[in-house]
């Protein structure tokens, strides 16, 4: 696994960037982030789990990004880090 | 219920862009082009195809038909498109500058394999079949009748010009020939048309000109690179007052034959049919005015 990223600093967008670690972990930014940080921790943890993996470093930059679109960056950036792995 | 889709304005939509994509449904457009092509650079073509797929599997269009523009079969892409979109279920692909029937039987077969591997009923995904260069208008026929997935050919106008080595100009001379050549090869095999963009967002005068002509020459529909094209476009192709009352007297009358099981009927002296119940609900559907077809056929 190596560091990548997916996404944009647009509106309704969110930059998500991971890279390996020894366990799930999440920095989450946002305007809103006490409101919205568990909904995304709970969706990185989710993720992570289904791609098999133990460790990774996320850090999640939202600039009012819908769950959805994080969690379609996340999986780009994630595959990207696999060298383009599937799901 | 199956309502018939009024298909006057087809907007782009680039892949790519959440905030576009989350308010695409309230512009007002007939059919939505979301694009995986030109407005996508290529180390973005996979976040793109990813985050459509989330669209496409979250979001309520409604009645409004949504189309992806895959990248060309001449590309590293496309396979990777259908395989991420296939799924999500579109109504149809859009192929880009297709100029060989060969084009479309490939795309044919590759989305068959997708449709039985995820049990999507086998063709049910129509294909869009883009014709832009002066080979592809020779072949339009071909084309459009190269597999019954094909429901549509449309026109790509700048690439048209560039190929046939014109300027484009808002009077649109250049591209007459090509213009009428797809309407009747569309036609001709039953199938819809849709012109090319116009390009100068600002000059709406300049665009419900071009969208006239359009509909004039029998194109379907038009695409629309802006949202604010949508109601411009949407107006040109309203069909006249006269077409939309005499497709009303059809409909009614073919809504009283079904209830009275009558086999046979006229409307203002001329025979009526399955052909013009169906041409009606297409007039209606341009005008903005659902129809339920089952109630009439």
């Amino acid at each position: 696994m190596i560091s990548s990223k997916s996404g944009t600093d647009g509106k309704c967008d969110c930059i998500v960037t991971v890279e390996p670690a020894e366990s799930v972990t999440l920095e989450y930014v946002s305007k809103n982030s006490s409101i919205y940080a568990k909904r995304t921790e709970d969706l990185v943890r989710r993720t992570a789990l289904r791609y098999g993996l133990n460790g990774i470093k996320v850090k999640i930059e939202d600039f009012g990004a819908l769950g959805f679109v994080i969690q379609a960056r996340l999986e780009t950036a994630i595959e990207r880090a696999l060298g383009g792995a599937a799901r | 219920m199956n309502f018939v889709r009024p298909r006057r304005s087809m907007l782009y939509m680039p892949g790519n862009n959440p905030n576009m994509l989350q308010n695409c449904c309230c512009l007002g457009a007939d059919g939505l082009l979301l694009d995986l092509e030109d407005a996508v650079s290529p180390d973005c073509k996979d976040e793109a195809r990813r985050l459509l797929t989330y669209f496409m599997r979250n979001l309520d269009f409604g009645n409004t038909e949504v189309t992806v523009r895959i990248n060309g079969t001449d590309t590293p892409w496309w396979r990777d498109d259908l395989k991420e979109i296939i799924p999500a279920r579109p109504h149809a692909v859009r192929l880009p500058k297709c100029e060989d029937p060969a084009d479309i039987r490939e795309l044919d077969s590759a989305i068959s394999e997708i449709e039985t591997a995820e049990g999507i009923p086998s063709g049910s995904i129509e294909i869009h079949a883009m014709i832009e260069t002066a080979a592809a208008v020779e072949r339009a026929s071909e084309i459009a009748r190269a597999c019954p997935r094909v429901s549509a050919i449309t026109l790509g106008g700048q690439d048209l010009a560039a190929d046939i080595g014109v300027r484009r100009s808002k009077e649109g001379v250049e591209i007459l020939y090509a213009r009428s050549r797809v309407v009747i090869a569309a036609r001709a095999a039953g199938i819809a048309c849709f012109d090319t963009v116009f390009t100068d967002i600002n000059d709406a005068e300049g665009l419900y000109k071009e969208a006239s002509l359009a509909a004039q020459l029998g194109f379907t529909g038009k695409a629309a690179i802006h949202p604010s094209q949508v109601r411009v476009i949407n107006e040109a192709f309203r069909p006249e007052e006269r077409a939309i009352r005499h497709a009303e007297k059809v409909v009614a009358a073919a809504k009283e034959a079904k209830i009275k099981s009558i086999g046979v009927y006229a409307v203002d002296g001329n025979m009526v049919d399955g052909p013009v119940v169906r041409q009606a609900l297409a007039v209606l559907a341009q005008a903005g005015i659902s129809c339920d077809p089952t109630e009439v056929l």
